[in-house]
């Protein structure tokens, strides 16, 4: 549903940024970078019929099974607390783009970080947070961050603790803001 | 004696019967995981998690089998090390020679199960080389074939002595008292 207050002056606010209703582009480029599409000033993929952005972005944790094992759940193997056999995520999205990042290692399970390529996939992701700009924001940046050395388990951080550990640090900084 | 006759015995002992659950659940996990796994097209998935939750049933009845003896000790000692030697077979099946491959974390997490409690020194062993390796000559520590084997068997000599060597050396220690 479009909001009415700022048809007058041929805007329309989508939560976070504005876009021109004669040419049906953001004005501002779209908070989610090049992760909704090479065009960033785009709404909802240039498909309005089909999509809508009626919330603005919320924050998603998200998880896969592993490339090696496969599967065709949230983890290799059952969907069970305790099994380790996934890849965990965080992504901002909303129903039209999504901006993902996570912890991925540069070799084996002891070896210098490095972002992890993850897509948004609304059957592996849980909502964690609702729209708060001043999240999204430290998320964003954690995304585009350097990463720290990987480990499995013992000294450095996986995948798993990664997405944890920056959300909830993200979550602290902006509590303190409040 | 043949291991139904040591079975029978074990039976008749103190914590004979938590050994034989112990062992019965080890074996309908490895083979009920992955058939349930199969009829969910993750069969691959669910036999890897398997391996997880038998090698800990497992441990848990080396340690029952000191207190039952009867040769429950070696038929719990075939047990781990069987599981070990496919557990390798398994990574080694599945590796897919590339260097980030997920098959390494898959052996991480096994061999740190199935090695319990001395794989978390062996962990922070390998973390340290690898860290040193990969700041000095980082093309020494890529992982292939080579890398997986060394962590399996770092993991698994580790393991061996501190279920079969360590344990009962103590036990006995602790009997002379």
């Amino acid at each position: 549903m479009l909001p009415l207050n700022y048809i007058s002056i041929g805007l329309f606010v989508f939560m976070l940024c504005f876009t021109n209703s004669a040419s049906a582009r953001y004005v501002e480029s779209d908070p989610v970078g090049l992760e909704g599409g090479p065009n960033i000033y785009i709404y909802v993929s240039d498909n309005p019929l089909n999509f809508t952005d009626p919330l603005g972005l919320k924050t998603y944790k998200c998880t896969k099974p592993l490339h090696a094992l496969g599967g065709t759940g949230r983890r290799s193997g059952p969907d069970v607390p305790g099994n380790p056999l996934y890849h965990e995520y965080l992504c901002i999205s909303n129903s039209g783009a999504a901006a993902c990042g996570g912890q991925d290692r540069s070799d084996g399970p002891w070896s210098p970080g490095k972002p992890s390529l993850d897509v948004f996939n609304t059957t592996r992701c849980d909502e964690v947070a609702p729209d708060n700009k001043c999240l999204e924001d430290c998320l964003l940046s954690a995304f585009a961050g350097p990463r720290p050395y990987y480990g499995l388990c013992g000294p450095g951080t996986n995948c798993q603790e990664w997405a944890d550990s920056t959300l909830k640090k993200c979550q602290k900084k902006c509590e303190c803001k409040k | 004696m043949t291991i139904m006759t040591s079975i029978t015995q074990i039976r008749q002992r103190g914590l004979g019967k938590a050994l034989i659950v112990a062992w019965g659940l080890a074996l309908l996990i490895l083979i009920g995981l992955p058939l349930l796994g199969y009829l969910q097209q993750d069969f691959l998935g669910h036999l890897a998690f398997g391996f997880l939750i038998s090698s800990a049933l497992l441990n848990l009845s080396i340690i029952i089998s000191y207190k039952v003896e009867c040769g429950s000790t070696q038929i719990a000692k075939g047990g781990w090390v069987g599981l070990g030697v496919v557990i390798l077979g398994f990574t080694l099946y599945l590796f897919d020679g590339q260097p980030n491959s997920d098959i390494a974390v898959f052996l991480g997490w096994a061999m740190l199960v199935h090695s319990f409690p001395s794989s978390l020194i062996v962990s922070a062993l390998i973390a340290g080389i690898s860290y040193f390796l990969n700041a000095l000559a980082p093309e020494i520590i890529r992982v292939g074939y080579i890398y997986l084997c060394t962590v399996w068997m770092v993991s698994f000599v580790a393991g061996y002595f501190q279920w079969f060597k360590v344990i009962p050396f103590f036990i006995t220690k602790l009997r002379r008292k």
